[in-house]
């Protein structure tokens, strides 16, 4: 595990599912760092847990028992708006599924975690442009998310996740839903991301080729969390 | 704002569904708007008809039935030196021409008139002598004479007391302002010699106004005054004739008002299936850092923008609806009330601004629930339709245990002692609320009845269609519900206006026992004691009884005398609700006691042992009553006394109408003609046999309901547009799901079938749900808002006609509401659906 500089960092943190007839105990006593800058894929099969790590550490979700510490705050002890505040300016997600907003066209999609935090316009009409430019897709600046390729709406949401260039960028089988070229597209831009080198990514994933990118790789199973022999 | 424009962005990708919302709410506040717009023009045009000769009166003094005594005011003002104080004499009569529309005349002296009157003002460029120099002399506004088509000068012919009448109409005058045009619509001026003779009225002035300054003055006139008269302020008469219509304005309101409430379920309705089919897109905004507050505001601010335009286009369909409205409320007035000349609708500022708060209000409180819906939905990126769906299977029981609390509500506001009209009003909008909440549950019992049926009749269609509606259980249960509202609020005015008719109906056949009814034309006329006598005496008459509709103004408000000439036999066909028929004529009879209406009975808070306190020709005088009568002429009731005992204490000798009994064997129609021929041709009189009487009353009944029937149909328009709406929103969510039974080898055609039959069974159960509610509200309606409103006892008359239309509505609207979605789905390729979800 990471020693130095953690820029999150999970401390016996258990998440148990309370059910009809008893309780699912998902995560037990999780200890993690993660380092600013490195590129972490987890790996675990469906169920064990990956996705309930990732909300945990944006803030999503809250640990049953124990403490995540974001650049030495407890984010497990903070209300759900306070958790919003911290999510909005500090989180970037990619999702499987893109989660694209489509009602809003390309453009406003990547500017919209910049207007939440309070960008002025011109500087946020600057920064889209910036990454529409380094993606190839200016052209499609003002399309909507439903006349996009799979691929497409992918590097535009791995776009948004970063525009407003946030500490922690958690990607959630990013690739999950992509043919393997896009994949590829997908992957180099998630690690050659502009101001990659201050961003930590944090990758649940399936795909080796996913992990094969990552600077480390845990592996979750049985609830817990183990680094993977390099 | 990004998540303004995400907001905006979804109004317009669902444009039909937001125009429909938006037309519910429109049509919600146009009827609001449109209700109080006649009112108050109502309200209005009779404030200035009671002020256009009072001027600057404080006060009047007014007689009995028959007036007072002319010599009064010159006593008044000759003997005791007062001389602000003017006479007046008013009136109806008929024009010859023209439809024999009815025309006020107003009697005045020129000469003492006060400036301050809209009569003075717009006649005062002419000189008083108009009136005084010449005989039968009248004067009209400008606008009138024009419409009459009258040359000034000319003769204007009307029927009045007496038969015909020339007025000689020597000049026209200009209203200062437009109201008072409207007010002085169908008024005739003349001085009060010629008034008197057009209406009958000989030697007798109808008041006389005055203007009293301070309590002194007013004790000394007071002190002047002969018994039969009374000293009441200026405003008593306006406030008691405005209290006649007070119940009629509130159930018009009520009315409209349950329209908005229907459109306020519609925009609920709208708003939490919009929040359930964008739960995924809420839940990514929520994990890319968007607060709870934000987003209740964002879907706070759709409804809001819905609501915005709802009521902007709400107010100019009000207004234009207002000028429908109005001549039906108008006439209801004229009908049962009291003459009133309504023609404009007068466009207050204040019934603009209730509509749009009403509405506005209507939509903030519609939006809440799913607003916070859409705050509360969690920022997890995993989102789950079954979740939804298990989250709202769940909440079944709690909502039907919710539903308690406004049922409890209700039941207590209904059952209030005290009989207040707005509780029971808030009353039944907490038990529409309560089954409301109580929907789901029954909805999920109906499917389960019906799934045997369906499956057998449809097969896999029918057993695929009854768990599409518990499988969208989240969406389905809110459109159940608003749908078995709306259905239910047609149903139950529709039993209520049902069972009221039939109430009167079987009333009248009872009541109007006599062959024939003669009655004086115009409100001023008397039938000539002549002509009865002359009818008495052919032979195929078995006996006459004879009426006098008359009415006590007094400070404490008006009192309708009917007076009765008739024998024991004809006093049985009052049909009493306390005491009887034996046991009340012979007080009856003596004059010792009176009978009262049950309206008369319930405003009154009098019963059989309590006594009438009415104000004699001899002072003020206590009857007893002998029994309590249903009566359905008049909801402010009447007191019923003996033709004897009226002309014991009034010097009155009128009578308005008689009816006649023929011999058994008389052919009633042939004997009528022959009445007509030989007896009342040019008398002014009409003749009605019993089956025309009974025709007309129901006349009257049915245009008294026009705008009742107007506004129910106007809810049902209302409910349908949502319901359509919303049912089309949620089959057009589920175009993946279908496009995967389309890829498995679904016929477009069963696809079809599947979507109508599952669009339709939500439509049944909304129906069924609607029927139970729909009595309910019916029974509400007849036991205690028109118990509370007028004090009629009504029976209840139930006929399938309105369960039958009531069910066919629902099931109406749910088959036309699928067959879009099922027609486009069918045509759409299952890839293109499968590409694109």
């Amino acid at each position: 595990m990471a020693d130095a500089d953690p820029i999150i960092a999970l401390s016996d943190v258990h998440k148990i599912y309370p059910d009809a007839q008893r309780e699912r105990t998902v995560l037990r006593g999780i200890n993690a760092r993660f380092r600013s800058g490195e590129f972490v894929a987890i790996l675990g099969r469906s169920g064990s847990g990956k996705s309930t790590l990732l909300n945990l550490l944006g803030g999503i979700d809250l640990p049953s028992r124990g403490d995540i510490l974001f650049r030495g705050m407890n984010i497990s002890t903070l209300d759900e708006r306070r958790r919003t505040l911290f999510r909005r300016e500090h989180i970037g997600f990619v999702f499987q599924f893109f989660n694209l907003i489509p009602t809003l066209t390309v453009f406003e999609n990547l500017a919209f975690t910049l207007d939440l935090n309070g960008i002025d316009r011109a500087r946020a009409q600057q920064r889209v442009a910036e990454l529409l430019s380094q993606l190839g897709l200016s052209d499609r600046a003002d399309a909507f998310p439903d006349r996009l390729s799979g691929g497409e709406q992918q590097r535009i949401a791995v776009a948004r996740a970063v525009a407003h260039k946030p500490s922690l960028v958690l990607a959630d089988e990013p690739t999950g839903n992509l043919d393997r070229d896009t994949e590829h597209q997908v992957l180099a831009l998630l690690r050659a991301m502009p101001g990659r080198d201050y961003t930590t990514v944090i990758a649940a994933t399936h795909s080796p080729e996913v992990a094969s990118c990552a600077d480390r790789i845990l592996h979750l199973q049985d609830g817990a969390l183990a680094e993977a022999a390099s | 704002m990004m998540l303004a424009r995400v907001s905006l962005r979804n109004l317009l990708r669902h444009p039909w569904q937001s125009i429909l919302s938006m037309v519910g709410i429109a049509l919600g506040v146009a009827v609001v708007i449109a209700i109080d717009l006649t009112n108050d023009s109502a309200r209005r045009a009779f404030k200035l008809s009671n002020e256009m000769v009072a001027g600057q009166a404080t006060h009047h003094i007014i007689g009995g039935p028959a007036g007072l005594d002319e010599t009064l005011y010159r006593d008044l003002r000759v003997e005791h030196g007062l001389r602000q104080l003017w006479p007046v004499v008013e009136g109806t009569v008929r024009l010859v021409a023209h439809d024999a529309e009815r025309l006020s005349v107003i009697g005045i002296d020129p000469l003492a008139q006060t400036d301050n009157s809209a009569i003075y003002r717009a006649t005062r460029d002419l000189s008083a002598t108009e009136l005084l120099s010449t005989d039968n002399a009248a004067l009209l506004t400008d606008a009138t004479a024009r419409r009459l088509g009258l040359a000034i000068p000319g003769e204007l012919k009307v029927r009045g007391a007496g038969g015909l009448h020339r007025l000689r109409v020597t000049a026209a005058g200009k209203p200062g302002s437009a109201l008072e045009e409207q007010a002085l619509r169908a008024v005739v001026l003349t001085d009060i010699a010629t008034a008197q003779v057009v209406t009958g009225r000989l030697g007798r002035l109808t008041r006389i106004d005055l203007e009293l300054a301070g309590p002194e003055a007013v004790a000394r006139v007071r002190r002047l005054l002969p018994p039969e008269a009374e000293l009441a302020g200026s405003a008593s008469r306006g406030n008691a004739l405005r209290q006649m219509t007070r119940a009629f304005e509130i159930n018009l309101t009520a009315l409209s008002l349950l329209a908005l409430v229907v459109g306020m379920f519609l925009i609920y309705n709208t708003m939490t299936v919009s929040v359930l089919q964008r739960h995924a897109q809420i839940a990514t905004l929520r994990t890319l850092g968007v607060g709870d507050r934000e987003l209740f505001l964002a879907v706070g601010g759709e409804a809001l923008a819905l609501g915005v335009l709802g009521v902007l286009a709400g107010i100019a369909l009000g207004i234009s609806l207002s000028h429908q409205l109005l001549g039906l409320v108008a006439q209801t007035i004229n009908d049962l009330y009291f003459r009133l000349d309504v023609q404009k609708v007068s466009i207050s500022a204040l019934s603009l601004a209730k509509g749009v708060a009403l509405g506005i209000g209507a939509t903030v409180l519609a939006a809440l629930a799913p607003a916070l819906e859409a705050s509360r939905v969690p920022p997890q990126i995993t989102y789950t339709r079954s979740g939804q769906e298990s989250a709202a299977r769940s909440s079944v029981g709690r909502l039907a245990r919710w539903a308690l609390a406004p049922s409890a509500a209700a039941a207590v506001l209904l059952a209030l002692p005290g009989g207040n009209l707005y509780a029971g009003f808030a009353g039944l909008f907490f038990a529409i609320f309560g089954f409301a909440l109580l929907a789901p549950a029954l909805l999920l019992l109906i499917v389960r009845i019906t799934h045997r049926g369906l499956s057998r009749a449809l097969g896999l269609i029918g057993r695929m269609a009854g768990r599409g509606v518990t499988e969208s259980l989240s969406r389905t249960r809110v459109t159940v519900a608003a749908l078995a509202v709306a259905v239910s609020a047609t149903v139950g005015v529709g039993i209520m206006i049902t069972s009221f008719r039939a109430t009167v109906e079987h009333w009248l056949v009872n009541y109007l026992r006599a062959d024939l009814y003669v009655s004086a034309s115009g409100g001023a006329g008397n039938v000539d004691p002549g002509v009865i006598r002359r009818v008495a005496a052919l032979p195929e008459v078995a006996s006459i009884t004879t009426a006098r509709w008359t009415k006590l103004d007094g400070a404490a408000g008006r009192t309708q005398l009917f007076v009765l000439d008739a024998d024991a036999a004809a006093f049985a066909n009052f049909q009493f609700k306390h005491g009887d028929a034996a046991g009340a004529w012979p007080r009856f009879k003596s004059g010792e006691a009176v009978i009262v209406s049950e309206p008369y009975a319930y405003h009154n808070r009098r019963g059989v042992g309590d006594t009438v306190v009415l104000r004699t020709d001899s002072g003020t005088r206590e009857f007893a009553i002998a029994g309590v009568f249903y009566d359905y002429g008049s909801d402010r009731g009447v007191v019923a006394l003996h033709r004897d005992t009226y002309q014991r204490h009034w010097a009155d000798a009128a009578i308005s109408s008689f009816a006649v009994y023929l011999d058994p064997g008389v052919d009633a129609e042939r004997f009528a003609a022959a009445l007509e021929r030989d007896v009342l041709a040019g008398s002014g009189l009409t003749l009605r046999s019993n089956r025309q009487l009974r025709a007309l009353s129901m006349d009257i009944f049915d245009r008294t309901f026009a705008v009742t029937q107007v506004l129910r149909v106007l809810t049902v328009v209302i409910a349908v547009i949502g319901i359509f709406s919303a049912l089309m929103s949620i089959q057009l969510e589920r175009g993946r799901e279908f496009a995967v039974l389309r890829a498995n080898g679904f016929t477009p055609r069963q696809l079809w079938a599947l979507v109508t039959t599952e669009t339709g069974l939500l439509g049944l159960a909304a129906g069924v749900l609607a029927l139970p509610l729909g009595l309910f509200l019916a029974l509400a309606l007849i036991f205690i808002i028109n118990q509370r409103s007028f004090g009629w006892t009504m029976q209840v008359w139930l006929t399938p006609e309105h369960f039958v239309l009531g069910l066919a509505l629902a099931v109406g609207a749910g088959l036309l509401a699928g067959l879009y979605p099922a027609l486009r789905l069918a045509r759409t390729p299952p890839s293109f659906a499968l590409r694109h979800e």
